[in-house]
């Protein structure tokens, strides 16, 4: 396969993804912010903001 | 989340806000996929209109004697920093007014939607604006005929081309 036709797609991929994420219910997308408040808030301590502290 | 917005409804009923949408990054993800966020932004449009020095101190004094409190420019309720902000133009006012009904879990609540999202997006031009718009356009549905329409009415169309390059 071309590199070309390969970029294109891994980029097809990718918008392909992104829109699944897109859809999920909204109760499972605050749990994924959530999840990426506690990464952000392990590799950057010092900047670190306030991660929800909501009961599930 | 649920248990916050259910605190922000009682406000509205209690008449201390006359109405509110959920607006930026959780707005956006109704819409998208999951962004990094770390504020639940209020947009809300004032009881007493004629009251425009202490718009906020209303909110305030009925949420701290429920107990909530307050870190730098957010009041944490249930755990969310949560940012009120009044409908501070047209653009917010109409945003608000035009929200949609969402349900989180069994709590419903009012979401500005997405056409509405972009054009404030488009107004407030931060690089993260710019970014979530390229997101909105490849992956929220949007009504193109409604958000032109928008940003003509707001005279950000042309704003809006410099980030589509349409």
């Amino acid at each position: 396969m071309s590199y070309r036709k390969e970029m294109n797609r891994l980029i097809k991929g990718k918008k392909q993804y992104h829109r699944s994420l897109s859809i999920l219910p909204i109760e499972q997308k605050i749990e994924i912010v959530i999840n990426l408040q506690r990464l952000a808030a392990s590799i950057r301590p010092k900047l670190r903001k306030q991660v929800w502290n909501i009961n599930r | 989340m649920d248990k916050t917005i259910k605190v922000i409804n009682e406000l509205k009923k209690e008449g201390v806000i006359k109405d509110y949408a959920i607006g930026g990054g959780i707005a956006a993800i109704f819409y998208i996929e999951p962004v990094l966020t770390y504020d639940l932004d209020i947009f809300f449009i004032p009881a007493n209109c004629d009251r425009k020095l202490d718009i906020l101190s209303q909110i305030y004094t009925s949420l701290k004697k429920k107990g909530y409190h307050f870190h730098k420019e957010h009041i944490i309720i249930e755990g969310i920093p949560v940012q009120f902000l009044p409908a501070y133009n047209n653009l917010v006012i109409e945003a608000v007014e035009k929200a949609k009904m969402k349900r989180i879990k069994k709590i419903t609540t009012r979401v500005v939607t997405p056409e509405y999202l972009v054009a404030i997006m488009v107004q407030t031009y931060r690089p993260k604006d710019r970014e979530r718009i390229v997101k909105f356009i490849t992956e929220a549905i949007l009504d193109k005929k409604l958000l032109t329409y928008i940003l003509h009415k707001h005279s950000l169309f042309d704003t809006y081309r410099k980030v589509t390059h349409i």
